[in-house]
Formats: C-alpha cells, structure tokens, sequence
C-alpha cells in the first residue's frame, strides 16, 4: 500500500512539472515500473477526481494535470476568462462520432453522416478537441482521436463518467413488421 | 407492367412542398430522412422510407436553389430513396443485387446515424453545464529568460545592434514592382454588355480607346468572341483592318 502511494506521488509529481500532456510511454520510462502497476496507480488518481481541486485527465494513453471542472466559475473568474464558445450540433454529432468510435477515418465519420465533414473536422482540430494519427495499417491513412483538450473543454473528469454506447443506444432498432408490406398510394 | 422501367418512373413533387423546411436545420440528408420519419411517428423501416421519399425529394428540388453546395449529398441518398419506393410500389420487381443492399444499406445507415446523435446529445448536455477545466500551461505559458554570454560586453552588444539595423535595412530595400491591374474576360464581358445595353451599336476602336495593355486589347477581343458565341452581340467588318462594329443583338 505504501509503495502505490509512493507511486501515485511520483506520477502527480512528475506531470506537476510537465505542465504539458505526457505520454504513458514517457512515465514508464522515467518511473521504470511495470505495466500494470502504472495503470493501477493511474486508476486510483483518477478515482479521486471527483474531490480534488486538481485532477488527472487520462485518456488514449496521455496524461494531464488540470483543475477540476466543477470549479469553472471559480477559475474562470480569477483568470478573467471567458468559456469557451459552445459547440454547433454538426461539431457535436462529429464528435460523438469520433468519442465512441476512435480512432476513426474521415471516411468512416462521413459515412455515418451522410455529409462531407470537412470543414467540421478542421474546426474541431483548431479547437484541439481532436487530433490526427497515422493508422497503423495503412500510413496513407489518418484517424481521428479525442483529445485531453476534449475533457477538458466538456469538463470530463473521467472517460468513465461517459455512457456505454450500447447500452445508451439499446432503445434504438429496427421495426421488423414494416419490412413486407408495400404501402399504398 | 412489363416494359415499366422503374427508374424512369417519375414522382410527383409538389409545387409547393407539404411541409415548409428550412436548409440550416438539417445536418445532412440522413437529418432530414429522420426528420420526416418522425413527424409521420414511423419507425425506421424500408416502408417509412417509401412514404417519406416524395417530401424528401421535394426538399432537394428547393435545395437546389438554396444550397447546391450540399446537393450532392443529398442526391446520393435521393437515388437510395427511387430505388426502395420503386420495391415498394412493385413488389414483384426483379432488382439486382445491389439495389436490394441499397434499401438494406439505408436503414442501417440510418439508424447508426440515429445513434450517433443520441450521443450527439449527451455531448450537447455537457456542453450546456459550461463546465471545464484548464491545465497550467494553457494560461501561463513558458517563461522567457534572457541568459546571455558571461563574455558579453556592452560595447559588444551595440556592435550586434548596429549589425543587425545594418541588415534590416537590406531587407527593407526588398525590390519592389508595381501591381498592374488584370482585366479578366468575365469582367470585360459584363463591360461590354453594359456598355452596349444602351446603345444599339458600338466599334471595336472606340471599345480599345482606354485600353491600358495589350493584355487588356486581348481579353477585350475575346470578350467579344464570347458574346458573339452567346448570340448576345454580333460583329459586322466591311473590309480587312477596317474597325470592326458590334451590335446589340437584344
């Protein structure tokens, strides 16, 4: 028990410094600690997230220190800041795409759209909601990820806290019956 | 029915459609499919689809004026749309392969889309709490530190400094060239024809008169070929080199 909090102080200590997202890679290379255990550490820090003024963001294997959403106000004010503008519904419904289908191609997002999406995803990449990767498979092709910025900037605290899609969308089927039917006219 | 080619079948589409629909409320046309879908309270299916396609189409034909920029998406599902309402009128109809995915393809395609904006909606919801968080580096940023040489003397800075004002100068003295104005065939054409609505007749030399360049004599000239293919103006020459005359053909 000792020895994780030791390790939980060792990363909060490290990514204090970094004061930039740091990648899982780099903390096992610094830390020289298994696998397994870094993510266990990870865990509880982020289990923690709901009470502490500073929380750790964690998601596609990046990490980051930033202040608790639910002090927006707070913050917002001593930094004389403004919220950031609110998302268009074509920029929410990309990024829903992208949120529970990551990574995920130009193509594949147009596809479920039905519109070319172009302009939406260069929005998004300005605003640093998303970014772009290579796609393993194919060096030609390039994905889509969310990014830190993108809990952050809908005050996400864990990727947990977001519904299953399957479970969110279970309601939502085909109606058999219809299919044989021709319909009169 | 034999010989009745469903894809020549032509719906009617309504002067003035049924339903009024704005261009900026939709997504895209699987939005608007949906849209329709539900103001009938119908589930997803091929039949929902058949009944909706005539409105569908109607929307796309004001589209086309609207908003052509976003025509061809919505074509792509129009035709998606002939091919189901053909099956739906003629159930006995014979169709490929792939015309049969097709109807298949669209109701999945819409039904993913109708769970994606569900999600969509569970991101609005967090958006609207206007909640968030800022890391340090957003707001602060790197601090800037001036560490120079130990070696540095005053006298060695002022040489740098009038070294450097010595090189900007160079820069500043970048050669410079005077932008000419370019005459493009379109603006010439609308010229032309404006010059022309009011009168019956003009010359090719009196057109050239303020002609700044041979580029704009250029374009002036094939301006004119332009209107004369358009059978807007016609030209009249009565022997070689004499002016040419151009009449107003309206």
């Amino acid at each position: 028990m000792a020895e994780s909090l030791n390790l939980r102080s060792k990363i909060l200590a490290i990514l204090f410094v970094a004061s930039k997202p740091v990648a899982m890679k780099e903390l096992l290379d610094a830390l020289e600690v298994p696998d397994d255990e870094l993510m266990a550490a990870i865990g509880e820090l982020v289990a923690q997230n709901q009470t502490s003024g500073i929380i750790l963001l964690a998601h596609n294997n990046k990490l980051q220190l930033a202040s608790n959403p639910e002090h927006s106000s707070e913050v917002k004010k001593f930094l004389s800041l403004e919220l950031r503008e609110r998302l268009t519904d074509s920029a929410l419904e990309t990024l829903a795409i992208i949120t529970y289908r990551q990574p995920v191609s130009k193509a594949e997002i147009e596809n479920i759209r039905g519109v070319n999406s172009q302009y939406t995803l260069r929005h998004l990449l300005i605003r640093g909601l998303i970014e772009k990767v290579q796609s393993p498979s194919d060096k030609r092709m390039q994905l889509y990820k969310t990014t830190l910025e993108f809990m952050q900037s809908l005050g996400i605290k864990d990727m947990k806290e977001l519904p299953d899609f399957e479970e969110l969308t279970k309601n939502i089927s085909l109606t058999p019956i219809a299919e044989e039917k021709p319909i009169e006219t | 029915m034999s010989g009745f080619n469903p894809l020549h079948t032509r719906y009617p589409v309504p002067d003035t459609p049924m339903v009024q629909i704005k261009v900026e409320q939709f997504e895209g046309p699987l939005d608007l499919l949906l849209q329709l879908i539900e103001d009938q309270q119908l589930d997803v299916s091929t039949m929902a689809l058949a009944k909706v396609t005539e409105q569908f189409l109607a929307y796309v034909k004001n589209l086309q004026e609207k908003n052509p920029t976003s025509l061809a998406d919505f074509l792509i599902i129009a035709a998606k749309l002939l091919v189901i309402k053909s099956k739906s009128l003629l159930p006995n109809l014979e169709l490929g392969i792939e015309e049969e995915e097709t109807a298949y393809d669209l109701t999945t395609q819409l039904l993913l889309y109708k769970k994606f904006k569900e999600a969509a909606k569970v991101l609005k919801k967090l958006d609207l709490r206007r909640r968030q968080s800022w890391t340090r580096e957003v707001e602060f940023g790197e601090k800037v530190a001036f560490t120079p040489d130990p070696d540095i003397t005053p006298q060695i800075l002022a040489q740098s400094l009038r070294h450097l004002a010595a090189e900007l100068k160079e820069i500043v003295r970048l050669p410079s060239q005077i932008m000419k104005e370019v005459v493009s065939i379109s603006e010439k054409i609308a010229h032309i024809q404006q010059l022309i609505a009011g009168k019956l007749e003009t010359s090719l030399s009196s057109l050239l008169k303020d002609a700044k360049s041979k580029t704009e004599v250029i374009v002036t000239f094939l301006a004119l070929l332009e209107l004369t293919k358009q059978r807007i103006i016609s030209l009249e020459q009565s022997a070689h080199f004499q002016d040419i005359i151009i009449k107003n053909n309206g």
